[in-house]
C-alpha cells in the first residue's frame, strides 16, 4: 500500500509541476478548463437525466424516450472515453512524463509494478478530473429505474477498460518514441486528425448516424452493439429498464474486453521497462539525399528553405493545422449538404438564410465571405510567425553561427511558411471547387489580394513581435502557447486583413465594384511594401541586437 | 566573468581549464558571439567581433556544450544545411557531408533524425558541423564528453592533424588527461578569472624541482582541497 501510495504522489507531482510551468498555460487550460467543464457537465447531465427519468418523462412518447436516452448516453459516454484515451497521447513534454522503466531499480516484480503503476492511474490528471463524471453517470441512471446498485459493476467495468485503454495508447506513443519520436508524433497527429475529421464527418452526418444507430438491422448493427462504448451505453439501458437478461448479456460481454486489453497492455509496459524492441531504425546503408536546387535563390537561401520546410512539415503540430483549414469545408458541407435519409427533420438553423446567401450575394459584397476563411487561415498560421524561433530549439545557435544576413534569415523563415499557407490556401479553395463549384472569379480575386495583404502585415508584424518580446511571444517547440501570444492574434489577424475591410467600405462608399478591385490591389501593394521597406528590416536590425536574447529564451528553459 | 584577458596564439591547440560553474561555456559563447559581454572588446582572427560578426563566423567552427543541432533533420540534411550556410556549393557541400559521416561513424542510419541520436553521436555530427566550411579556427566545448573510447581516439588524432595544419583551437575539458596530450597552450579560469595561462610546458615546470602532472598545477591553482568525509556513518556501517 505504501508503495502504491509513493505512485500515486510521484504522478501527481509530475503533473503538478506541468501545471506550475509558466509556459503550459494551454495544457493548464485544456486539463483544469476542459476536464472542469467535463465533469460540472457530466454532473449536471446525470442529475437533469435522473430528474427525467424519475419523473418518468419519457413514459408519454416511450419509443421516442428510448432513442434519445440511447443517444445522449452514447454521447456523453462517448465523450469521456475520448477525452480519456487522448489525455495519455497528448503531446507533453518529454521531461514530465511518467517512465515506467524508471521503477525497475527497486526490489519489486514486473507484475506488482505494472499493477501498481496501472491502479496508481486511476488517480492521475485526466482520469481524476473524469470520475466524478462517470460515477455520477453510474449513479444516476442505474437509480432512476429503482436499481442504484446495478451501476457497480458497470462502474468498475468502465473504470478497468477506461484506465486499461487510455495506459495502452499512453504506452503505446511510448514505445514509439523511443523507437523514433517522429513514428510517435505521427501517430499523435494522424489521431489528431482522424478525430477531428471524425468529430465532424459524424456532426455533418448526424440524420444518417442516427438512423443507423436507432433503426439499422442485421450484421453492421450486431457488430456497432458489440463495441465496448455500445456495450457500456446497453448496461446502462437495461440497468434503467430492469432488464436483467439484458444487463448479464451486456455485462459479460463488456467484461469479456478487459482481459485481453489487460494482457496487451502488460506486454508493451513490459517492452518498455525492460527496453525490449528498442531498436532504432535500420542500419543498412543507402545514398545519401541530394541538396535542394531552388531556381533563383542562393545556396544560403535555398539551404533555409529547404531546412524550414522539412522542419515545418516534420512538425506533428504542423500537420495537425495542415489540416485544421479543412474544417471550414466541412462545416460548409454539414450546413448544405447534409440530407436527412427520410426527408423528415427540422432545417438546420440559419440553413436556409445561408443558402440563399449563397446564391444571392450583391456584387458589391462578393467575395467579402472569403474574407473569413483568409482570417481563419492567418489565425492558425499567425501562431508560426509569432513563434519564429520556438520550433527551432537548440538548433537556433546555428542561425547566430551562420555568416548569414539576418534579413536573409527572416525571408527565407516567412518565404517557407508563406509558401506553406499558400499551397494550403490552393488546395482549400481546390476541395471547395470539387465539392461546391461555387467559387467566382471576383471570389477568387478577393481571396487572392486579401491573402497576399494579409500574409505580408501578418509575418512581418509577428516577426518584429518574436524579436521584440521573444519571451512573451515564443510558444516553444511544441506550440505550448504563453502569456500574450494568444490575445495578440486576435489583435494582428483584424489588423493585417485591414486594406481588405477598408476596400470593402470604399466600395460601399462609392458604391462602385471597379473601386474595391482597386482598392484591394492598392491594399496589397501597400500591404507588401510596408512589409519589405518596413516591417522585415526592422525585425532584421531587431535581431541583430537580440539575438543572444533570442537564444537564451528559446534554449533557456526547452525540453 | 571578472575582466579576463585572454590571447590564444594562431595555430596553437589551447586549453581552457576551471571547475564546475567557473566560467568556461559563459567564455565560449561570448567568444562565438553566442552571448553578448556587458563591456570589454573581443578580436577572432583579427576581426573585432562586435562590429564584424559575420567575418568572425566565417571562419571560425563552434562545437558549443549543448550543442546546435536542428533536431528534426537527419544527419546529413544538418551537414548540408551547415555547409550551405557557410556558402559552400551544393555539390562540395554533398561530398564533404559524406566523407565527414564516414568518419564520424554516423552514415549508418541515414533517415534517422538527429534526434533519435545518441548523446555521442550528436556530439560527433556537431564537430561535423563544425568542420564542414574548413574553420581557421575552431572552439570546442567538451567535446569528448559522451564520446565512447574509439570515436574519442580518431577525433584525437583528427584534431592533432588539424592543429598540425595550422588550425587553432580553443577546447575546454574536464578531461586533464586529454588536455595534457593534446594541448599546447593551457588557461586556468577559476571564479571567472584567469589565475594560470600559457604554453603547457612552461606551466607544468615549477619554479624548482621537476615538472608537476597538469593534475598537480590545476588543484595548486584552483586550489582545491578533497572535502573530508564527515558523517555518514550509517553508510560506512552498511558497507562494512
Amino acid at each position: 500500500m505504501e508503495q502504491l501510495r509513493t505512485l500515486i504522489w510521484v504522478k501527481w507531482r509530475i503533473l503538478a509541476s506541468q501545471l506550475r510551468s509558466s509556459r503550459a498555460l494551454m495544457p493548464q487550460i485544456l486539463l483544469w478548463g476542459f476536464g472542469g467543464v467535463m465533469a460540472l457537465l457530466s454532473l449536471l447531465f446525470a442529475a437533469g437525466l435522473f430528474a427525467w427519468l424519475y419523473t418518468e418523462a419519457g413514459e408519454r412518447e416511450p419509443e421516442v424516450g428510448r432513442r434519445i436516452v440511447t443517444l445522449v448516453l452514447l454521447l456523453v459516454q462517448g465523450s469521456i472515453y475520448v477525452v480519456w484515451a487522448m489525455a495519455g497521447i497528448l503531446p507533453t513534454r518529454a521531461g514530465g512524463t511518467f517512465d515506467p522503466s524508471n521503477l525497475l531499480h527497486y526490489p519489486l516484480s514486473l507484475r506488482r509494478l505494472f499493477v501498481l503503476d496501472l491502479s496508481s492511474e486511476l488517480l492521475k490528471g485526466m482520469t481524476l478530473f473524469l470520475l466524478p463524471s462517470i460515477i455520477a453517470l453510474h449513479v444516476a441512471v442505474p437509480a432512476a429505474g429503482g436499481r442504484a446498485l446495478w451501476g457497480v459493476l458497470p462502474l468498475l467495468c468502465t473504470l478497468a477498460f477506461g484506465t486499461l485503454l487510455a495506459k495502452t495508447l499512453e504506452l503505446l506513443v511510448a514505445l514509439l518514441n523511443r523507437r523514433g519520436p517522429h513514428a510517435a508524433e505521427t501517430l499523435v497527429a494522424g489521431s489528431g486528425i482522424v478525430l477531428t475529421f471524425g468529430i465532424l464527418l459524424i456532426a455533418a452526418a448526424s440524420p444518417q448516424l442516427k438512423f443507423l444507430v436507432l433503426h439499422s438491422k442485421g450484421i453492421l448493427t450486431w457488430i456497432l452493439w458489440s463495441t465496448p462504448l455500445f456495450l457500456s451505453t446497453d448496461l446502462q439501458i437495461a440497468a434503467l429498464r430492469g432488464d436483467s437478461a439484458r444487463y448479464l448479456r451486456s455485462l459479460a460481454a463488456f467484461a469479456l474486453y478487459v482481459p485481453p486489453l489487460f494482457w496487451v497492455c502488460f506486454r508493451i509496459w513490459r517492452r518498455l521497462a525492460t527496453g525490449e524492441g528498442g531498436g532504432k531504425g535500420s542500419s543498412s546503408s543507402a545514398a545519401l539525399p541530394a541538396p535542394w536546387r531552388v531556381p533563383l535563390l542562393s545556396e544560403h537561401s535555398a539551404a533555409l528553405l529547404e531546412k524550414e520546410l522539412k522542419y515545418l512539415l516534420r512538425n506533428p503540430q504542423v500537420r495537425i493545422l495542415l489540416i485544421m483549414p479543412a474544417t471550414f469545408l466541412l462545416f460548409k458541407l454539414g450546413i448544405f449538404a447534409g440530407k436527412p435519409p427520410s426527408g423528415r427533420r427540422r432545417p438546420v438553423p440559419l440553413e436556409d438564410e445561408l443558402s440563399w446567401l449563397a446564391g444571392n450575394v450583391p456584387p458589391l459584397h462578393e467575395g467579402f465571405p472569403i474574407v473569413f476563411a483568409t482570417g481563419y487561415l492567418l489565425l492558425f498560421y499567425g501562431v508560426l510567425f509569432n513563434n519564429m524561433f520556438g520550433l527551432d530549439g537548440q538548433g537556433v545557435k546555428s542561425y547566430l553561427l551562420a555568416p548569414v544576413p539576418r534579413i536573409t534569415l527572416l525571408r527565407i523563415k516567412n518565404l517557407a511558411l508563406i509558401l506553406l499557407m499558400t499551397m494550403q490556401g490552393v488546395v482549400l479553395l481546390g476541395l471547395n471547387q470539387l465539392f461546391f463549384k461555387d467559387l467566382k472569379a471576383a471570389s477568387l480575386v478577393v481571396a487572392v489580394t486579401s491573402f497576399a495583404s494579409g500574409v505580408a502585415l501578418m509575418a512581418g508584424s509577428g516577426n518584429l513581435i518574436s524579436i521584440w518580446f521573444p519571451r512573451q511571444s515564443t510558444y516553444g517547440k511544441r506550440l505550448e502557447a504563453s502569456r500574450w501570444a494568444v490575445v495578440l492574434m486576435f489583435v494582428q489577424v483584424p489588423l493585417a486583413l485591414l486594406p481588405v475591410v477598408v476596400a470593402f467600405l470604399l466600395c460601399l462608399a462609392f458604391d462602385s465594384v471597379v473601386v474595391k478591385y482597386l482598392a484591394l490591389v492598392l491594399g496589397m501593394v501597400v500591404s507588401w511594401g510596408i512589409y519589405l521597406r518596413w516591417l522585415l528590416p526592422r525585425a532584421a536590425d531587431a535581431m541583430a541586437l537580440r539575438e543572444t536574447m533570442i537564444v537564451e529564451t528559446v534554449t533557456g528553459g526547452d525540453e | 566573468m571578472d575582466h579576463i584577458d585572454l590571447d590564444v596564439p594562431r595555430g596553437a591547440f589551447f586549453g581552457f581549464l576551471g571547475p564546475n560553474g567557473a566560467g568556461k561555456s559563459t567564455s565560449i559563447k561570448m567568444l562565438t558571439g553566442l552571448l553578448a559581454p556587458t563591456e570589454g572588446e573581443i578580436e577572432v582572427l583579427g576581426f573585432p567581433l562586435s562590429t564584424q560578426p559575420l567575418e568572425v563566423k566565417r571562419r571560425i567552427g563552434v562545437v558549443p556544450e549543448d550543442l546546435c543541432l536542428f533536431e528534426r533533420l537527419t544527419g546529413a540534411e544538418f551537414l548540408h544545411f551547415a555547409g550551405r550556410m557557410q556558402g559552400l556549393s551544393r555539390a562540395e557541400v554533398a561530398r564533404r557531408a559524406q566523407e565527414l559521416l564516414e568518419l564520424m561513424e554516423l552514415e549508418r542510419q541515414p533517415r534517422a533524425l538527429i534526434v533519435e541520436y545518441s548523446h555521442g553521436m550528436k556530439k560527433k555530427l556537431s564537430l561535423a558541423a563544425a568542420l564542414i566550411h574548413s574553420p581557421q579556427m575552431l572552439f570546442l566545448d567538451e567535446p569528448f564528453e559522451g564520446v565512447d573510447a574509439l570515436a574519442s581516439r580518431t577525433l584525437k588524432d583528427l584534431l592533432s592533424r588539424l592543429t598540425a595544419r595550422g588550425m587553432t583551437i580553443f577546447l575546454t575539458s574536464h578531461v586533464l588527461e586529454i588536455v595534457e596530450r593534446l594541448c599546447t597552450h593551457v588557461a586556468i579560469i577559476h571564479q571567472g578569472r584567469i589565475v594560470a595561462e600559457g604554453p603547457l610546458d612552461a606551466l607544468r615546470q615549477g619554479p624548482e624541482g621537476p615538472p608537476v602532472s597538469l593534475e598537480a598545477f590545476f588543484i595548486s591553482q584552483v586550489g582545491g582541497e578533497p572535502h573530508a568525509a564527515q558523517a555518514l556513518d550509517w553508510l560506512y556501517g552498511s558497507a562494512l
